[in-house]
Parts: structure tokens; sequence; C-alpha cells
């Protein structure tokens, strides 16, 4: 996960809303890129995630998108990328 | 809105580096149309702005590409506007996207907000280096236009931001990750661009501002 997160650029975004974190969640589907492509095919991660053993580095998974799990990380780790990370 | 500017300018060439979505105060309206040389018509107390810092070389020219793609996707023409020779570059940049001491513009909910209205979505690397961040993009903002339209809260995109986060950044980032997500292990790659601004401002009536601030640092 760390070496998926740290191999290029990515792109961070802050989302505000009612109810963001799951609404974001819900956008973003499964953790497991092969049941998110059984189970929620519209999602991100099953348009966007390269399940492991596709030809990916390492033969892990990866998803595409990243959201925050929990509704208390959601400010943390926004003002982590975007005020205490160095520009 | 915002996918489809960022995917805009990736047809164009460009990079998004940074975006700020912010409501202008009346002081922060005035200040923004003295940078940008902009006189009645001008940025208004309450406008709604979509802010981006682009990079790319050639920038001028990708710039222009993108304003006509704007314009062609439906913006109005005297909403798309450029800097003026000789803008302050240094203070414009450092007002929008500068660290919050020394920006000018506050973002709507910002650390203020309650926890659960924030929160952080990643385009990961790979799929950024596969070219899809601006297809996510629009599929993200499409998917949350759509849950707003079935009735679920309107949500919008506040801050944006393109980094090359270090290994112990990403660390840092995911501690509380660790030793829950059965993937978290325990690398890294940087890049390097010239600077340029695109401002974007909507709302009322979709008005749309771009300002561009060339190439070099």
């Amino acid at each position: 996960m760390v070496n998926e997160y740290s191999s290029g650029p990515l792109v961070a975004l802050e989302v505000c809303g009612e109810d963001a974190v799951a609404q974001v969640r819900a956008v973003c589907g499964p953790r497991d890129v092969d049941v998110a492509r059984r189970v929620r095919e519209q999602t991100l991660r099953a348009k966007y995630g390269v399940p492991a053993g596709l030809g990916n580095p390492g033969g892990r998974a990866q998803l595409g998108v990243h959201c925050t799990d929990l509704l208390e990380d959601g400010p943390l780790e926004c003002e982590y990328l975007f005020s205490l990370v160095e520009r | 809105m915002f996918g489809r500017v960022w995917a805009s300018a990736e047809a164009s060439g460009l990079r998004v580096l940074t975006a700020r979505s912010a409501i202008l105060s009346d002081e922060d309206a005035i200040w923004a149309s003295e940078c940008l040389a902009l006189r009645d018509g001008g940025l208004k107390g309450g406008n709604k702005i979509l802010v981006l810092q682009l990079m790319g070389e050639d920038s001028d020219s990708k710039l222009a590409t993108l304003v006509g793609h704007l314009i062609e996707q439906g913006m109005p023409r005297g909403a798309v506007l450029t800097a003026p020779p000789g803008a302050p570059t240094k203070d414009i940049t450092e007002g929008f996207f500068g660290p919050p001491a020394s920006r000018r513009l506050s973002t709507k909910c910002f650390s203020s907000a309650p926890s659960n209205s924030t929160t952080c979505f990643l385009v990961l690397p790979h799929a950024v280096l596969s070219g899809h961040a601006g297809a996510i993009l629009s599929d993200f903002s499409y998917s949350l236009d759509s849950a707003a339209a079935a009735g679920a809260p309107p949500l919008e995109v506040t801050s944006c931001r393109l980094l090359d986060l270090s290994r112990g950044q990403t660390e840092e980032f995911l501690e509380v990750y660790k030793g829950v997500v059965p993937e978290y292990s325990v690398s890294c790659v940087t890049s390097s661009f010239s600077p340029l601004l695109l401002l974007t401002l909507t709302h009322p009536l979709y008005h749309t501002l771009c300002v561009g601030l060339g190439h070099g640092k």
C-alpha cells in the first residue's frame, strides 16, 4: 500500500457535504477489485482498479482510487495532504 | 464541472497541480480583480470560483487550446479570461495556492467542518500514470451529481492537488490503516513542472474565469 501510494503522482481531492464519507465510499466501491467488478460494476474501483496478477507490479491489486474509511479521518487526511505536506 | 475541466486540461496537454473551490468575500473579489486587471464586471463578493494551477511545456499555447475547449463545451466566451502580461504572478500564486497562513483564498469548509462532512479522495499513481485521472474525476463528479439528483445531500470538491508523496509521508498518511488494511506494506518517484495558473469562475450565471500566468518559475 505504501509502495503503491508513493510510486508516482497522485491526485488528492477534499470533498465536502453532508454524509460525505459514506457517499464517496459508495462511489469508490469495495476494496477488492474482483468483488467490485462482480457486485458494484459501476463503481470506480470496478472500472479503474487492476486485479492482482494482471501484469501489475508485484502482482498486487491496484485499487485505482482511495477514499477515507472512517468519519473522523476525513478532516485529518485532508489537513495532512493540503496543509502539512510541503508544497 | 470539475471533472470536465480536469479532463479538458489533460486533453490540452496540461496537468493540474492544485485546484481550490471557494466563495469570494468582497475583499477577496477586489484583490483578485486587481490581480487580473479586471475593471467593471470583474469578480464580485459571493462569486463561487474554481481555481486551478496548471503546468506543462509550451503552456501559453496549451492554455489557449484549453480555453477553446472550455468555450466549445458551453462556457460563455466572455467568462474565460487570462491574466494580462506583467500580472503579479507570485502574489496570485501565493494568494490562491500558498500555505494556509499566507493564502488569501480560504476554502469553504476546510478543517472547521463536522467530521462527517469532509472526506478525502485520491486517484492513485498507477491510474494517474495510465492517463486515467481525467476520466476518473469526470466519473467521480458525474456519480456525485447523479446521487444528488436522486436526493442525496449534494457534495462539492473544495480542494484538489497533484502531489508526489515520499515514502515517509506516505507512511504518515497511511498510519491509521496500518494493521487494519491487509494490503498495507511498507517506495518513491518525483516529478517537476513549470507553473501556470488557470482560474475558472462559476456562479452566478455560470461565469468562468481563466488566468494564465505563462511558463517558468
